[in-house]
């Protein structure tokens, strides 16, 4: 874990990260300006030699040698600032990559209740796009003013040394510049805020018009509508051309200013000419210099307004995360003491920034291993508790002690060591379920690890947590519906083959109804279209997904009849597709489940979609016709019910199915496998490969006795295990989203139980869970009692009776507090609670 | 809308989307949405098959499902000490659990499939998905739900004795919620 810098970031200058991120390379970028610098002046004074000292003589090869000297001069010039360039790159770049990742390591610790009060959008924005800016001005910073500074010094200082008294009053103007260009600028900033004010007002203007859009309709306010929008327009526009004014006044100023300099060089330079105070080449120069001049103090301009913007923005962002974490991340002992996982809790009290009471005045006491029930009324705080002593929360005033030390005095470390939380909104990463179940043990790695005591967790654990919290079976499901990396297990084939014949003879005829078994004269409704013509798997660079751009399978279905037909299938589903789904809809795979098109090519289907009956399907581009029969390829009659399998297409295709096998015999020599009960499908799952065929059932009760059927079977093959293992490689998806509700629970569950916290905290952590998991967790957690504590939210009263203690809450009190039968029998609000009140 | 969705109900030749499409459209929570609205809820809906003892929901739990119940019959049951009371029977063209589709909801009944059933199934995230883009159908269904409520303790009224009510009713009032 990275040590934590001693100034806050949001406290550091933008400056700092100038020399922050890699003093060596601003010294190189020092050393490159002065060579820039050096190589652009040396040109004036070869011109001026070539004038004064070859013309006037005619020394053809004195001329040669000063051309040479120019050419290279301007050459490595050249060079030497593409190198600037690249090495303000790099230091841009790094600073980006720094002030990101200091940031983000801010921004995660920061308090949650920074999150609740900060829009994600405003994170994310601040991370991504707002720290740019910043980081162009950190490469910027001592490259371009450093350089043009020394260029224009330089410049003037030879021009001095040239004739001081036409340099002075040439260089003179610069000041007054200097002077007056700052001033319209002011101008323009003033302005730019109006215009942004204006901006914003106009977009809230036509929000609110369109949100109201209706009522505007239903009023026929169309005029009163126009007459506001357009006083804001209308005062845009004089904004607008007040700020570009400004905008081109600053320019006009400044070419004005350097466009004087070449009138007092040839006023003054001419008149000291003639009175024969100077050269000729003197007063070239003079003009040259002043060309090179105004590029640097062009770029000098343009850096003013960048630091500007820059620095205005670095701010902003940092204010947004002003603050500090509530607690220390690495305990400062060197070896803190082992909890054992007392609790207490005395005149505990949460107040809201707002001065919102969420806590007030509990007391409560548990002796390490007790288990406590905390029940009550919707506002209780009972989650708030919970979450105080899970330190997710710090609590305002009172004592919170965990086995007699504060828990607000504690590190982050020992709280993680020793103190497990499941929330009711589980929180799922994107990743494997592997990564998932072992995040929060993986998270304890990155913390040092003082007793040298931590052992890699073992397939065995992952499996034995992933049974309590019930989600088991989900993975070995998940790892039965992985296609088999021939690769990485190619000893697994025969013994799944072997199951196959097991499954057959045990299980085959009693699940013989519920499986689309792999007959070479069936049409399989629920496989695609490409696997009923392939009827096998394709061992060559060629995949089944990507057949449709091979030219000679396209002629194959050119000589069966399919191509057309298959087209028009395509075309149809994208037609559906498109109408259903409509333009808006978000490209997210839930809305695309009964469709064979891909939320990724969706925008593609859209444009296709303008273009569908405007010409024959033949006559569309090469990608759109391969686009339309990928689409008939992936379809699956049985899941995507937009479109009917037509009876003539279905014949085709089994026809085509016979002639493939002819075809690829002569043409895929070897490189296709057909369907055979003898051999493993490497094209499909490890489930349809036991099946040999597919599941065709959704039904609960059939779905648990394939579920009982194949664990037996991978049981007695011994490879349980191993297929849970490839489960567990299952990717989750976006945030989870593979998931249903109740298993990103569970395994939300499964990933704290693998980390055997002293101090178990659960906040209504089953409650999306049904009857029968709730009932396993409970039961596992009972068996805890004596050895870890447990805390935790319910609101299943009837299992209140495996707890030691029962603490009932309202509107931030403890009411009452004691053993639940007690309670109970004392008829008090516990009573109230299960039973309800007596009307 | 020239979709091929909008054929005559009646024609043999719907697809199985158009199918769910007209089941949805006599659902009582779902009249009056807009008509893009429910396409993509038929889109979300998956037809499932059940067979005899599968259960759609159970006492207790909180699935967050809906079903319509297309071919098949159900049976409802509530459980109360240890025994499972049968209640009412499902035919087909009936919706139920529209009310987990809102929110969190605890089921209070056992719903299992008496035979073979074919069902539509749709489950609250996916619901709630197609309401974030169509945000104001939101009101029609709302307004739906409390007519329904209102319409169902009507009935209940109508079935209730006199005395009963003047005796003081304390369970009734759900429409005065």
């Amino acid at each position: 874990m990275r040590p934590r810098t001693e100034v806050p970031i949001y406290k550091r200058s933008l400056f700092s990260w100038v020399f922050k991120t890699s003093v060596p390379l601003q010294l190189l970028l020092l050393l490159l300006i002065i060579g820039v610098v050096f190589l652009r002046v040396l040109p004036l004074e070869i011109q001026k030699r070539i004038i004064n000292d070859v013309l006037a003589v005619g020394d053809v090869s004195q001329l040669l040698v000063y051309c040479l000297i120019f050419l290279l001069a301007v050459v490595f010039s050249s060079l030497l600032k593409l190198s600037v360039n690249a090495v303000q790159t790099v230091i841009g770049q790094r600073a980006l990559t720094d002030m990101r990742r200091e940031l983000y390591q801010h921004i995660l610790r920061l308090p949650l209740s920074f999150f609740r009060k900060t829009p994600t959008g405003t994170v994310v924005a601040s991370l991504v796009t707002e720290l740019s800016a910043s980081a162009n001005f950190v490469g910027a910073a001592i490259a371009v003013p450093l350089s043009n500074i020394l260029t224009l010094v330089a410049i003037g200082a030879y021009l001095i040394w040239l004739n001081a008294l036409l340099g002075i009053v040439t260089l003179s103007i610069y000041p007054i510049a200097l002077f007056i260009v700052p001033l319209v600028q002011r101008g323009v900033n003033t302005w730019n805020k109006r215009r942004v004010d204006s901006s914003n007002k106009m977009a809230s203007r036509i929000t609110e018009s369109v949100s109201g859009i209706s009522e505007i309709h239903a009023q026929g306010s169309f005029q009163d509508e126009e007459r506001s929008y357009n006083s804001i327009i209308e005062r845009l526009l004089k904004i607008r051309i007040i700020w570009t004014l400004y905008r081109y006044g600053v320019k006009v100023t400044n070419n004005l200013f350097v466009g004087l300099g070449p009138v007092v060089v040839m006023l003054l330079g001419g008149y000291l000419l003639m009175q024969g105070e100077t050269e000729l080449g003197s007063i070239v120069a003079f003009l040259s210099a002043q060309e090179k001049l105004y590029d640097p103090w062009k770029e000098l301009i343009d850096f003013y307004q960048t630091q500007q913007d820059a620095s205005v923005r670095y701010q902003k962002v940092m204010q947004i995360f002003t603050g500090q974490t509530e607690f220390t991340l690495i305990a400062e002992q060197r070896s803190p003491p082992a909890i054992r996982g007392s609790i207490e809790i005395r005149d505990l009290e949460f107040v809201t920034p707002n001065g919102i009471k969420l806590l007030d005045q509990l007391n409560l006491s548990l002796e390490a291993g007790e288990h406590l029930a905390l029940v009550g009324f919707s506002g209780s705080g009972k989650s708030t508790l919970a979450k105080c002593i899970g330190q997710l929360y710090s609590y305002t005033g009172g004592e919170l002690l965990i086995d007699g030390r504060s828990v607000a005095q504690m590190s982050k470390e020992e709280v993680v060591r020793s103190v497990g939380f499941i929330s009711q909104d589980p929180i799922i990463f994107s990743g494997t379920i592997n990564d998932n179940l072992t995040y929060a043990c993986n998270a304890l790695a990155d913390y040092p690890d003082r007793d040298n005591d931590r052992e890699p967790v073992s397939l065995d654990d992952k499996i034995a947590v992933l049974q309590q919290a019930g989600v088991f079976v989900d993975t070995l499901r998940f790892g039965l519906n992985t296609i088999l990396d021939h690769q990485l297990h190619p000893e697994l084939e025969e013994r799944f083959l072997k199951i196959r014949a097991n499954f057959q003879d045990n299980f085959g005829a009693e699940l013989a109804e519920h499986v689309e078994f792999y007959y070479q004269d069936n049409y399989l409704y629920h496989s695609t279209i490409v696997e009923n013509l392939i009827f096998g798997s394709i061992q060559s660079d060629l995949t089944l997904d990507s057949l449709e751009e091979n030219r000679e399978f396209l002629t194959f279905l050119d000589s069966v009849n399919l191509k057309l037909p298959l087209l028009e299938t395509g075309a149809e589903l994208l037609k559906q597709t498109v109408d259903i789904l409509g333009r808006d809809v978000p490209r997210d795979n839930v809305f695309f489940e009964q469709t064979p098109v891909e939320p990724s090519k969706y925008d593609r289907c859209l444009e296709l979609a303008d273009q569908l009956g405007t010409a024959p399907l033949t006559k569309l581009a090469t990608e759109n016709r391969l686009l339309l029969m990928k689409l008939a390829f992936r379809y699956i009659p049985a899941r995507h019910k937009i479109v009917d399998l037509q009876q003539l297409l279905e014949k085709l295709i089994l026809a085509g199915r016979h002639e493939f096998r002819v075809w690829s015999g002569e043409h895929m020599v070897g490189a296709v496998s057909f369907y055979k009960d003898t051999e493993y499908i490497r094209s499909q799952s490890i489930l349809n490969n036991i099946f040999y065929g597919n599941l065709t059932s959704d039904s609960p009760k059939v779905e648990d006795r394939v579920n009982q059927c194949i664990v037996q079977l991978l049981i007695e093959e011994d490879l349980l295990e191993q297929v849970a293992a490839i489960g567990m490689e299952f990717d989750v998806g976006n945030r989870g989203d593979k998931l249903s509700g109740g298993q990103q629970q569970k395994l939300s569950i499964a990933r704290v139980l693998l980390k055997k916290p002293k101090v178990l905290i659960m906040d209504e952590a089953t409650s999306a869970l049904d009857n029968n998991s709730q009932s396993r967790i409970q039961n596992l957690i009972e068996k805890w009692k004596g050895s870890r504590t447990v805390i935790s939210v319910i609101h299943r009263l009837d299992l209140l009776p495996s707890f030691d203690k029962v603490a009932v809450m309202k509107t931030g009190k403890i009411v009452e507090s004691g053993e639940p039968q007690k309670l109970l029998a004392d008829q008090g609000v516990l009573h109230e609670l299960v039973h309800g009140k007596k009307r | 809308m020239n979709s091929s969705t909008e054929r005559n109900v009646e024609s043999d030749k719907r697809t199985g989307f158009e199918q769910d499409l007209d089941h949805l459209r006599k659902v009582p929570l779902f009249q009056g949405l807009d008509y893009e609205c429910l396409k993509l809820i038929a889109m979300l809906c998956k037809q499932i098959d059940m067979i005899e003892g599968d259960q759609l929901m159970v006492q207790g739990e909180d699935d967050g499902y809906a079903y319509y119940l297309v071919t098949g019959s159900l049976q409802i049951f509530h459980r109360q000490d240890d025994v499972d009371y049968p209640m009412k029977t499902l035919e087909p063209g009936q919706f139920i659990g529209g009310l987990a589709l809102l929110g969190k909801t605890i089921r209070l009944f056992t719903v299992q499939a008496n035979e073979k059933s074919t069902l539509l199934r749709l489950h609250r995230d996916n619901f709630q998905k197609v309401m974030e883009q169509f945000a104001g159908n939101m009101t029609r269904i709302a307004a739906n739900l409390a007519s329904e409520l209102t319409g169902w303790e009507k009935d209940i009224l109508n079935l209730t004795e006199r005395k009963e009510l003047e005796g003081g009713n304390q369970v009734l009032g759900i429409s005065l919620l």
